[in-house]
């Protein structure tokens, strides 16, 4: 069971944070950003936002950004920046591995995450 | 630009430019459903011990405001949004205080959005200034409510940032709650 810290952090291994399920909490498109277009360019970029939570209370939260790819006609989301979260990944010895360890291990994560058919369900709606 | 900070009774006649500052970003900008009557926009968190800082502009004029409160009062997120804080008892501590009413749209000029405001050299500034500020009460974190985006723009800002919780859409708009490391 997750265990919320004083600090808001909820600290727990990646392993035991590969065991969890995150379920899909809420996507969106980005309404307010410019849309990126460059001197001579045709194509434009839609981005967006994703967030996901494990069940219960207290519970991780991750959030990250989006933008839609276009290949072979398809369009394909892909996450851009790093992700938000609650988390904070500890070692065996239950010493924190620091915010920027946690966040290059969360994306590592998301890269065998599926996380893009329910965005672009929700999104499509 | 300049920053200052101080309780209303120590900004004199700011503190009115403050509440009408935030009437024209909070109320007619964003729409945020809030008690403003006569065109000023103020709560019951706006007491005597509540610290602004303030961002003016060179001819005077407010371009920027924050609102600070410690923890061991009330405040918005202990009384209006505790479901933000994942379960947790909202922080009761010297050490943590409160950043609300965040705002950094300069009307005199021009392509500002207040959805954009954090990416402007105002809000970085201004939220460098309210950290500063903070610590000098004593401070080490912050805690905020904030609109989703904010996230982004605090990360990318190079703020020592992270939520406290999941995001909730209230009023149909997503918002949550982030911790600011102050530093020494």
């Amino acid at each position: 069971m997750a265990i919320l810290s004083r600090d808001g952090y909820i600290r727990l291994t990646v392993e035991s944070f590969q065991q969890l399920e995150m379920v899909h909490l809420f996507s969106g498109i980005d309404e307010d950003r410019p849309i990126a277009s460059g001197v001579g360019a045709n194509s434009s970029t839609i981005t967006g936002y994703t967030e996901w939570v494990s069940h219960g209370t207290p519970a991780i939260s991750i959030g990250w950004d989006w933008e839609v790819t276009g290949a072979q006609g398809k369009a394909r989301l892909i996450q851009t920046g790093t992700p938000g979260s609650n988390l904070m990944f500890v070692d065996q010895h239950g010493q924190d591995l620091g915010p920027a360890q946690t966040t290059a291990m969360l994306v590592d994560w998301l890269n065998t995450f599926h996380w893009q058919t329910e965005t672009l369900s929700t999104i499509s709606r | 630009m300049n920053i200052i900070s101080g309780t209303a009774d120590s900004l004199l006649g700011t503190y009115r430019q403050v509440a009408a500052y935030r009437h024209k970003v909070f109320v007619e900008n964003l729409g945020w459903d809030l008690h403003a009557p006569d065109g000023l926009e103020q709560d019951q968190f706006d007491r005597p011990d509540t610290v602004y800082v303030v961002a003016r502009d060179d001819e005077g004029e407010v371009c920027g405001c924050a609102r600070l409160l410690p923890t061991t009062h009330p405040y918005l997120l202990s009384e209006v949004f505790p479901q933000l804080l994942n379960g947790a008892i909202p922080p009761n501590s010297p050490e943590i205080w409160e950043l609300s009413r965040f705002a950094a749209l300069d009307f005199n000029s021009p392509n500002q959005s207040p959805l954009r405001q954090m990416s402007s050299d105002i809000a970085i500034d201004l939220l460098q200034g309210a950290i500063d500020c903070a610590s000098k009460h004593g401070a080490k974190r912050l805690i905020t409510v904030s609109p989703l985006g904010i996230e982004r723009l605090l990360r990318n800002a190079g703020f020592k940032a992270h939520r406290a919780g999941p995001p909730m859409r209230v009023d149909g708009h997503l918002i949550f709650a982030s911790l600011i490391e102050v530093g020494e």
